[in-house]
């Protein structure tokens, strides 16, 4: 197996807090991969460092062994990562249908040059709208699919955060709290599409999560956090027995 | 009888047909800029003056040129010059017109490039206050500027491309003519970027541009593009401007026009096409009627100047819409594109059970409520 | 060259800006409004001052009483009539300016007709102005007297209330709680309401001292518009004594920096807006996401921390 993201003694501060203190790990491609912690630990601050929304104080952070450390945001997507937010931050005054079209890579009509000429971008606007439809299918979303953002569930929402950021073709998925929020046998469903997706696409996970029963039935490596440092790193088994993570996380 | 009344009533609504062409395009792209990219570019007016002067500037050069008119370039006589010239040579002046709305074009883009510097860096109210600030800088520096614009004087003798007509009614409906098909061109245009990916990545990254970059979006990138296309639609409507009132002045372009046509906009439904039609109506009605010329026209006397009245009630539709109907005349809705139409059809009704797991919810409910779940329908 | 004139005019105006700018400091701290109809509140002030020292007989102190009194009540009114309803509704801060432009517009030109059909539309205070003293060249006058006092007196007064009152201290805790600014309740009203009473006081009382020291039009607010969110900005919108190296900056700027350029560059005084715009533009680049919060000492030590590594 190879090593398709890579981290090296990452760090940031924000001011005194020390949010990601010298984080080092690979993550194998085709893996699925949970990060869980404490509240405040750093997880998300973790994904904004690889997603580019933060640019490390310290460290660096390899995708197939390039260097993309510190590159915009636009530029880590187009690598061929994307990320997922713990609040859904859904486009509100768009339609659900709307909301994961915009996902969509390299679409013609978004060049202002080509967009005026409908018949340039409408072929590719079919094909992406049958993809999005069909994931909005598989993820229950049909019977919102022409409502506003605005009108659905927290839950539901979650949900159409996820399938946007399943609709680019990614790599590399890192998900942040994927099933917060969502019912149980509805979050089990998610995690066992994410599976699939992973058999049939060879995409490589990080999902953050709190819900470890769910989280451990599907992921075959777990890494945990605690004020920004990684304190574990292995199979799911070994999580209950670390004193460690028991101390820091899991509590008696 | 009759037709000589109707006749005497012609000017008027030239003019005003004329003006609100100009406007609607003004509106549009404000529209663009604003309601559909989320930048409140409140600086607006700047952009039509980069226009306006564009083309006041061009061609009062170019014919002092050709005509070699030695008087003054700010005097008086070189603009009877100038508009003699206009008139006896249809080719140079229309050759001129056509010039200045590209010229105008492009530096109108080129000044929204480097508006959408401080658009990609400052928070949108932050954004405003300079946009505000800038639009009235412009106006600062025009009215102090001598050698090129004229300063108060302005630039004048810009007379009209069809200035070659003799008969004055028939010109100006002709130069209606020609301004509103200028203002249909930009209708089509604005209406079919909006209704495509573009207008959707638009309003992706002014509901939430953080999300727009995770998505892989360029945001600054986009904020150029769609500063650079607005603005040279505000500087066409600059343009036209110039060529119907022969001339160009610093003071025509105080920020309170930019309130005027942000009333528009607001008024008829910010990311709303249609609705800025509707709103750019009113507002000209507002404007043009609302004014000491049409007040003694109808043998109103006001012992103040009516057009106070007019901010007043400009001021007061700002409040009142915002107030209660933020949405405007005619609320924004989705992006149209053939996604939409396949995602309303009812093939896609159809619950799918994801192929791991367990079966969601129970189906009857479901369909049931769908009626009313689809607004967009 | 004899720099004692401009000195004491970029001193008086400076004084001038910043206790115009107090209100807005204050105001936008607490709600987060950039409010362009604060320009208004300085332009009523004045013409209360003008209007009563010149048709009534009264004395500037009485005058500019009244026009705390005046601008006090109309910013308390533009918040309940128009942003506290909107803030209910849930709308965005950048509605919340349009609609202070709105109101800006209907205050400004109710004010023009008025002064149309008084023949009022210049106007300023007859008051009796006498020189005491000289500074330089410069003379120092009764004017200043009222000005440099009020000015001290007000910055002083607004910070004593805010560190050391009760509902000063959750006047700042609102401040540094955008959230909280927004949440209703009888108590974040009352408060709010005395806010806007005390910005919209300073403010008037600074138009009035305006309409005495020169002449005011009704659209003397907004040509003071720029300067007063240019102070405000740089004394990062959420300290007063921020607020009043703000005013004197700009006082100062464009004084000095207009006749510097109009001697050795031939440039026109009338670019003078144009120093209060550089500075506004200068302060936004340099720290984009706004000024509230804006502490130049962080600022400067981060810079340095940066520079060390
Ligand atoms: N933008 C920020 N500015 C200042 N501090 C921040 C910022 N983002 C995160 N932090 C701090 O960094 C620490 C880690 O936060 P982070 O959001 O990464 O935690 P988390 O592990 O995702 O927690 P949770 O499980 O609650 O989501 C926290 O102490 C948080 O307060
Ligand atoms: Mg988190």
């Amino acid at each position: 197996m190879t090593a398709i993201l890579q981290l090296r003694d990452v760090a940031k501060y924000f001011g005194g807090i020390r949010a990601v203190d010298g984080v080092s790990f690979d993550l194998e491609e085709r893996q699925i991969v949970g990060l869980i912690g404490p509240n405040g630990s750093g997880k998300t601050t973790l994904i904004n460092l690889i997603s580019g929304v933060y640019k490390p104080d310290r460290g660096k952070i390899l995708f197939r062994g390039e260097d993309i450390t510190g590159l915009d945001p636009w530029e880590i997507y187009h690598k061929g990562i994307v990320r997922s937010f713990q609040v859904p931050r859904l486009f509100e005054k768009m339609l659900v249908v709307e909301n994961v079209m915009v996902a969509h890579r390299n679409q013609k009509g978004e060049n202002p040059l080509i967009a005026p000429i409908h018949s340039k971008w409408r072929d590719q606007e079919v094909e992406y709208a049958r993809r999005s439809l069909q994931t909005i299918r598989e993820f229950g979303l049909s019977r919102v699919r022409n409502n506003w953002a605005t009108e659905l569930s927290g839950g539901q929402m979650k949900l159409v955060e996820i399938t946007r950021s399943m609709m680019s073709e990614p790599r590399v998925l890192l998900l942040d709290e994927p099933a917060a929020g969502v019912a149980p046998k509805l979050a089990r469903e998610i995690f066992g599409h994410i599976v699939r997706i992973r058999d049939e696409y060879g995409l490589t996970f990080l999902i953050i999560e709190h819900r470890l029963d769910i989280l451990f039935d599907y992921v075959e490596r777990v890494l945990v956090m605690n004020y920004g440092e990684l304190i574990y790193d292995g199979d799911p088994e070994g999580v209950y027995k670390d004193p460690r993570v028991i101390d820091a996380y899991l509590g008696e | 009888m009759q037709l000589e009344f109707l006749a005497s009533y012609m000017p008027i609504f030239t003019s005003f047909v004329v003006l609100f062409a100009i406007y609607l395009i003004a509106a549009l792209s404000l529209n663009m800029e604003y309601g559909y990219g989320g930048i409140p570019n409140f600086g607006h007016v700047f952009f039509i003056s980069v226009g306006a002067y564009t083309a006041g500037v061009l061609t009062a050069r170019t014919v002092d040129y050709l005509a070699s008119i030695k008087a003054g370039y700010c005097s008086g006589q070189a603009s009877v010059m100038r508009t003699a010239y206009l008139a006896s040579h249809p080719i140079e002046a229309v050759g001129l017109f056509v010039a200045s709305l590209i010229l105008g074009a492009i530096l109108g883009g080129l000044f929204g490039y480097l508006g959408s510097y401080p658009a990609l860096r400052l928070k949108e109210d932050f954004l405003a206050i300079t946009l505000i600030f800038i639009g009235d800088m412009g106006r600062i520096i025009a009215r102090n500027e001598e050698g090129i614009v004229c300063a108060l004087t302005g630039l004048t003798g810009i007379a009209n491309p069809l200035s070659f007509i003799k008969d004055v009614n028939t010109r100006s409906i002709a130069y209606a003519l020609i301004v509103v098909a200028f203002a249909v061109l930009a209708y089509v245009y604005v209406q079919k970027l909006a209704q495509s990916p573009f207008g959707r990545l638009l309003k992706a990254v002014r509901d939430d541009d953080l999300a727009a970059m995770a998505l892989g979006k360029v945001v600054p990138k986009v904020r150029g593009e769609i500063m650079i296309i607005g603005s040279a639609l505000a500087a066409i409507a600059g343009v036209l401007r110039t060529f119907y009132i022969q001339g160009v002045v610093a003071d025509d372009f105080q920020p309170l026009i930019t309130f005027l046509i942000l009333t528009m906009v607001i008024l008829g439904g910010m990311a709303n096409n249609k609705g800025v039609i509707l709103g750019t109506l009113i507002m000209t009605a507002l404007d043009q009627f609302i004014s000491p010329s049409f007040m003694s026209m109808l043998g109103i006397t006001v012992e103040f100047d009516v057009t106070y009245m007019k901010y007043i009630i400009i001021g007061l539709i700002i409040i009142l819409v915002l107030m209660f109907r933020p949405q405007g005349a005619i609320p924004e809705g989705p992006v149209e594109t053939p996604a939409l139409e396949l995602s309303r059809s009812s093939e896609w009704d159809v619950e799918e059970k994801l192929e791991i797991g367990v079966e969601t919810g129970s189906g009857g409910s479901e369909k049931r409520e769908q009626g009313d779940n689809q607004p967009a329908g | 060259m004899d720099l004692s004139i401009p000195l004491m005019n970029s001193l008086t105006l400076g004084s001038l800006y910043t206790l115009m700018a107090l209100g807005l400091t204050m105001s936008f701290s607490v709600t987060k409004i950039a409010n362009f109809a604060h320009a208004e509140l300085v332009t009523v002030g004045g013409y209360v001052t003008a209007l009563l020292v010149n048709w009534m007989g009264f004395g500037l102190g009485e005058s500019l009483i009244a026009a705390f009194i005046a601008s006090a009540l109309l910013a308390v009114a533009m918040d309940e009539g128009v942003f506290k309803p909107m803030i209910k509704r849930g709308s965005k801060p950048l509605f919340l300016l349009v609609a202070s432009i709105g109101i800006g517009l209907v205050v400004r030109y109710i004010l023009f007709i008025y002064a149309d059909l008084n023949a009022v539309i210049t106007l300023q205070a007859q008051t009796n102005v006498q020189i005491i003293g000289r500074f330089g060249r410069a003379g120092i006058t009764t004017m200043h007297l009222w000005i440099f006092p009020i000015t001290i007196a007000s910055v002083v007064l607004l910070h004593l209330m805010f560190h050391y009152t009760k509902p000063g201290k959750a006047l700042r805790a609102m401040a540094d709680n955008e959230d909280l600014a927004r949440v209703s309740g009888v108590k974040i009203y009352t408060l709010r309401r005395l806010m806007w009473f005390i910005a919209g006081g300073i403010t008037g009382v600074a138009g009035g001292l305006w309409a005495a020291y020169s002449v005011i039009t009704p659209e003397i607010g907004w040509y003071a518009l720029l300067r007063i969110f240019a102070a405000s900005i740089l004394g990062g919108l959420v300290s007063f004594w921020g607020t009043i190296a703000g005013g004197l900056i700009v006082g100062f700027a464009e004084n000095f920096g207009i006749t510097f350029m109009n001697t050795y560059f031939n440039v026109n005084t009338a670019y003078r807006p144009l120093i209060s715009f550089v500075i506004i533009v200068i302060v936004l680049l340099i720290k984009p996401t706004g000024f509230a919060g804006f502490d130049l000492m962080e600022w400067i030590k981060e810079r340095r921390k940066k520079g060390g590594e």
